[in-house]
């Protein structure tokens, strides 16, 4: 009687996993980490848990003009397909994201306001493919609370 | 000269009904007007066509909002005033009214601010400080953008306005 153990039975379970993986990878969701961020001349206030922007990050936003760039939230997000997946970078402010199947993705920003339904701000759409390489995709804008601060949203490949 | 003359008078009459419209005549050349307005038939229409414009531009003034808050201009006074504090010199000069002065013009601004800080705010907003604040976009209607890319840096930019 043939043994149920063995080199033989060893390598069948080795070909079926190499078999199976790609496609074990290949139907997880890309993930997009989501980052919001304080552009300012102002030190970190006392007692906020922001982190200093790291610098491969920093270098990106390099053209700006603030001294501090602090990280007042990261998010990772699965990018699904179809409908949107709303994440909450802060009591403020959300992102939902979704791939459109042509190869992009949809960036919707919304404002949150207690009490009221959340408000979209912009729709943007980027390169999925280029997402994937490592390529940032900011929102950005002035602060209209705090003169001469901004925002932005960073959006990069889930690490 | 006569016609000289009558023509200042009928300028001054002109801006004598102009100023009864505004209210800004006592009661004696109020009531002059008044009557004037009563018995000629031009001083009638002009006082009527003063009083119509009037109310056109009062009804129909285009309402101007900012898209800042309140808060947003407090905090430019803010670190302005940081800042200048910052680089203030710190020895003592001059003759003793530059020394009243040092503690009049802080008093009198700290007055202002009480004062316009007591005022009815857009939205009853509280006041916040620095440590309290997260950023955030504030939009009260769609927003426009202008887009930056780098192919060499691998970034795309959207700036909301």
């Amino acid at each position: 009687m043939p043994s149920l153990t063995g080199w033989p039975v060893l390598a069948y379970r080795c070909l079926l996993a190499t078999l199976l993986l790609p496609a074990a990878v290949l139907s997880e969701d890309f993930k997009v980490e989501a980052r919001l961020v304080w552009g300012t001349n102002q030190p970190k206030p006392a007692g906020k848990p922001f982190t200093a922007l790291d610098d491969p990050s920093r270098d990106k936003v390099r053209q700006f003009k603030w001294t501090n760039y602090w990280v007042v939230n990261t998010v990772v997000s699965p990018v699904p397909h179809g409908k949107p997946q709303r994440v909450n970078l802060s009591s403020k402010c959300a992102i939902d994201v979704n791939d459109l199947g042509n190869g992009n993705v949809e960036i919707r920003l919304f404002e949150l306001k207690e009490g009221a339904e959340p408000k979209l701000v912009k729709p943007v759409q980027h390169s999925l493919k280029a997402l994937k390489n490592g390529e940032f995709c900011i929102l950005a804008g002035d602060d209209k609370k705090v003169w001469d601060d901004a925002w932005f949203v960073i959006l990069t490949g889930g690490r | 000269m006569t016609q000289i003359s009558q023509t200042i008078m009928k300028t001054e009459t002109c801006l004598e009904i102009q100023a009864y419209v505004d209210g800004e005549l006592d009661a004696s050349r109020r009531a002059v007007v008044e009557r004037l307005c009563a018995t000629d038939s031009e001083a009638r229409q002009l006082s009527d066509g003063l009083k119509a414009l009037r109310s056109a531009v009062r009804a129909n003034e285009p309402e101007i909002h900012v898209p800042e808050s309140r808060e947003f201009y407090w905090s430019q006074i803010q670190r302005r005033m940081s800042a200048a504090s910052a680089t203030a010199p710190t020895t003592d000069t001059g003759a003793a009214w530059t020394q009243w002065m040092r503690w009049l013009v802080p008093m009198a601004g700290a007055a202002a601010v009480v004062s316009l800080l007591t005022l009815p705010g857009r939205e009853g907003q509280t006041t916040t400080t620095l440590a309290s604040m997260s950023p955030a976009p504030t939009y009260s209607a769609p927003a426009s953008s202008v887009i930056y890319r780098s192919d060499t840096d691998g970034v795309t930019v959207h700036w909301i306005n």
